[in-house]
C-alpha cells in the first residue's frame, strides 16, 4: 500500500470511507511507507498533515541550527484543528477539527515543544462515545445531536490568548477555554461574567499600546455584536451590545487610537438542522460591506461606511491619519470558493480550474475612510495570493511601516493548498521582500516578535512550516527586516504537526 | 425569533384557569432534569397567537428526580404548546446572556428546537384530543 492508498483507506479521498481508529498502527505504517515510497502527490500534501496525530505531544527538546538572538526568549503558543476523525466518523472541513494547543519554549539554541488537545465538553463527550456526536463547522453528520447554541460546536481551535499563568484557547463563535500555560492542561470554560456566560469570545483580541485588551462576540442571526473592554490581564471592564447588520460570521476586527473597527461582510444565515453550519451561511450578492467605527470611550457607533462587497477573514493594522482612517485587509477569495477549496484540500482532491483562478483574488488592500466626507475607498497593497497578516503589535492602532503575510509563489504546484513564502511590505521603501520555502513546504502563520526597545518593525518573524514530502514540521526565525536573507535560525522537529491557524508569542520576563 | 422571546414565554406569569369541565387531561413526562437544581417552571400555550405571550396554564414542579410527570386536568380539546425552564438560581426568571442564549436548562414540547433561537409554534405544537394525551419533554 502506498501513501495514496493509505490516505484513501483513511477516508481522506473517499469521503464515505470508514476510518480505522487505530491511528498508532497507521502512524507506524506511514513512517514505513514514507521511507520506501515515491513522493506524495501534491494534492495530498495538505490533508497528510492530519495523519497520525497523537492525543498529545510530550515535551520534546530540539536544537536550532544556530543560536537564537539573546533577546528572543519566550514561548510561541499556537492553536489549530487536530482531530479530524474519530471512530467511524470524519470531518471534511479544515475548520471542523478539535483544537490542539502547542507551546514552543525558545531559549538559547533550543526549543521545547509540547501540545495537548483542548478538553472541551464536546471532546470529552465524543472521546467517551468513540465517535463524533456533533457537527463540525463544515460537516453535517446525519445523526448529530441538534445544534442549539454556538458552544455545541465549540472546538476551541483557532487561536490563543496568553494571560499570565493561563492561556486561553479561542474559537470564533463560542466560549474561550482556559489552559495552564505551562502544562497546557485544560482548566475549564472561561466565564468573564454572568451576562457574558456563553457569549462568544472571538479569536482575534487586540491589545492597545496602553494595555487595553479589546474583543467582540456575536451570534449568527441575532444582528448584534458584543464588545469586550478588558485590562491587559483579562479582567472585564465593560461590555456593550451594539446592533449591526451582517453579523452572521465575523472573524476579525481592528482598533485605532480612538475607535474599534468592524468590517462586516454580507454573509447571510438560515438556521437549519439538516446541513452543516457552513452551509447555513450564504453570500448576499447584492449586499455591501458595512464598516462601523465604535467610539472606544462610549462604546457607541460613531461612523458608518459602505464599500462594494468583498470577503476577508483577517485584518492587519489600522490607524488614524488626520481625518482619515486606514485599515489593512487580507482580502480572501470569495466565501463559497474558499469553502469548496478547503473541503477539496481536506479530501485530497485536485482543485478545479475555477478554484485555482479564485486564489488570485486573495490579495491585500488598504481601506481608507474619510471621516469628514464620510466616504470609503480602497487601494491595493502589493501582495497577491496572500493571507495571515502580521505586524508589530506594540503599534496596534498606530501607523506601522511594515506588514508581513504568507504568500504563494507562481511555481508552487496548483494542487498544493496553502502558502510557501514569507513576504514583507515596507511602506517607506515601497517594496516587498520575499523568502520562499521549498515547494515541498506549506508555511503556517509567522508571528512578529518585537526586539526590546527597538524601532517599529524591528524584530523577528517566528513560524512553522510543514514539509509534506518528509512529514516533518520546521520552526524558523527570520530577521523581520531582512526576510529575503532567509531564516537566521531553524529547528527541525523530529515529527510533523497538523496544519493550524494562529499563535501568539510571549517573551520571557 | 431569538431566545429573548423564549425568555418572555417561559417567565410568563399570566394564569388562565380552564373552565370547561368536560375537557381532557394533558400529561407531561419531563426528562433529563438536573436533580435538586431549582424549580421547573412550565407554561402551556393554547394558540399560535398567544404563544410565548400569554400562557393558558402554568405550573411549578420541584426537581427531586431526573424524571417527573405532571398532569393538567380539564384541558379543552385543541392545539397546544409547552415551554419550560429550570430556575436553578430561584430568581423566577430564565437567565440568559447578553445575546439571549439561555444559561439555565429549558425544554419545549416535541423537543422542538431551532439553531441558535427559540422554537416557533410549528416546531412545538401538538393536539390534545378528547381522551387526553401524554408528551415527553427532555430538558436541553
Amino acid at each position: 500500500m502506498n501513501r495514496r492508498q493509505l490516505l484513501k483507506s483513511l477516508g481522506l479521498l473517499g469521503l464515505n470511507a470508514g476510518i480505522a481508529s487505530n491511528t498508532a498502527a497507521f502512524a507506524s505504517e506511514l513512517v514505513k511507507l514514507s521511507k520506501t515510497n515515491a513522493p506524495l502527490s501534491p494534492e495530498l500534501a495538505f490533508s497528510s498533515s492530519f495523519l497520525s496525530i497523537p492525543e498529545s505531544y510530550e515535551p520534546t527538546r530540539v536544537k536550532f541550527d544556530r543560536a537564537l538572538p539573546s533577546d528572543l526568549r519566550g514561548t510561541l503558543f499556537r492553536n489549530g484543528p487536530a482531530k479530524m476523525q474519530r471512530g467511524d466518523t470524519q470531518y471534511h472541513h479544515w475548520f471542523d477539527g478539535d483544537g490542539m494547543v502547542h507551546s514552543f519554549d525558545l531559549h538559547g539554541s533550543e526549543l521545547v515543544h509540547r501540545a495537548k488537545m483542548v478538553q472541551t465538553t464536546k471532546l470529552i463527550e465524543e472521546k467517551s462515545a468513540g465517535r463524533f456526536l456533533r457537527d463540525g463547522f463544515g460537516t453535517h453528520l446525519s445523526d448529530a445531536l441538534p445544534v442549539l447554541k454556538p458552544d455545541d460546536l465549540n472546538v476551541a481551535n483557532i487561536s490563543v490568548l496568553p494571560l499570565g499563568e493561563e492561556v486561553l484557547a479561542l474559537w470564533e463563535a463560542g466560549s474561550a477555554w482556559r489552559l495552564d500555560a505551562k502544562t497546557l492542561d485544560t482548566l475549564g470554560r472561561k466565564v468573564f461574567s454572568p451576562e457574558t456566560d456563553g457569549v462568544s469570545f472571538s479569536a482575534h483580541p487586540r491589545m492597545d499600546p496602553d494595555g487595553h485588551l479589546w474583543n467582540f462576540g456575536y451570534l449568527s442571526g441575532a444582528g448584534k455584536l458584543v464588545i469586550y473592554d478588558m485590562s491587559a490581564t483579562g479582567e472585564l471592564n465593560r461590555t456593550q451590545v451594539i446592533d449591526a447588520t451582517h453579523t452572521n460570521m465575523v472573524h476579525d476586527f481592528a482598533v485605532t487610537e480612538r475607535f474599534i473597527v468592524f468590517v462586516l461582510m454580507p454573509i447571510t444565515f438560515e438556521g437549519r438542522h439538516d446541513v452543516s453550519f457552513a452551509d447555513m451561511l450564504g453570500w448576499d450578492e447584492d449586499g455591501s460591506v458595512e464598516i462601523l467605527l465604535v467610539d472606544k470611550a462610549t462604546l457607541n457607533v460613531q461612523h458608518r461606511f459602505e464599500l462594494p462587497p468583498f470577503f476577508a477573514f483577517h485584518f492587519g493594522n489600522a490607524w488614524e491619519d488626520g481625518k482619515q482612517l486606514r485599515i489593512e485587509v487580507a482580502t480572501s477569495e470569495p466565501w463559497k470558493e474558499f469553502n469548496t477549496s478547503v473541503k477539496n484540500a481536506v479530501a485530497g482532491k485536485l482543485p478545479t480550474r475555477a478554484e485555482i483562478e479564485s486564489r488570485d483574488l486573495a490579495k491585500a488592500q488598504e481601506i481608507i475612510l474619510d471621516l469628514d466626507t464620510k466616504t470609503a475607498r480602497s487601494e491595493t497593497l502589493p501582495f497577491s495570493r496572500a493571507e495571515f497578516p502580521s505586524f508589530d503589535p506594540r503599534f496596534a492602532g498606530y501607523r506601522t511601516q511594515s506588514l508581513s503575510m504568507l504568500t504563494r509563489t507562481q511555481d508552487l504546484p496548483d494542487a498544493v493548498f496553502g502558502f510557501n513564502q514569507i513576504s514583507r511590505f515596507d511602506r517607506k521603501q515601497d517594496s516587498v521582500a520575499n523568502w520562499t520555502y521549498g515547494n515541498n513546504f506549506i508555511a503556517e502563520e509567522h508571528v512578529f516578535v518585537p526586539k526590546t526597545g527597538a524601532k517599529e518593525g524591528s524584530g523577528w518573524l517566528v513560524g512553522t512550516a510543514f514539509d509534506w514530502e518528509n512529514s516533518k514540521t520546521t520552526l524558523s526565525v527570520f530577521n523581520a527586516e531582512a526576510v529575503q536573507d532567509g531564516p537566521i535560525s531553524t529547528c527541525n522537529l523530529p515529527y510533523h504537526l497538523p496544519l493550524g491557524f494562529h499563535g501568539k508569542f510571549v517573551k520571557a520576563a | 425569533m431569538k431566545h429573548l422571546t423564549l425568555k418572555a414565554a417561559l417567565t410568563c406569569s399570566t394564569l388562565v384557569f380552564a373552565s370547561i369541565s368536560s375537557a381532557a387531561t394533558l400529561t407531561l413526562n419531563l426528562e433529563n432534569i438536573q436533580v435538586n437544581n431549582g424549580e421547573i417552571r412550565i407554561a402551556v400555550f393554547n394558540s399560535a397567537q398567544t404563544f410565548t405571550k400569554k400562557a393558558s396554564h402554568v405550573m411549578g414542579v420541584a426537581s427531586l428526580k431526573e424524571s417527573v410527570s405532571v398532569t393538567f386536568d380539564n384541558i379543552p380539546v385543541g392545539e397546544y404548546a409547552v415551554m419550560l425552564f429550570q430556575d436553578a438560581n430561584g430568581n423566577e426568571d430564565l437567565d440568559t446572556n447578553l445575546l439571549g442564549i439561555p444559561n439555565e436548562p429549558w425544554g419545549a414540547s416535541l423537543n422542538g428546537t431551532r439553531v441558535f433561537g427559540a422554537p416557533k409554534w410549528a416546531d412545538v405544537m401538538f393536539e390534545v384530543p378528547e381522551d387526553g394525551t401524554q408528551i415527553t419533554v427532555s430538558m436541553n
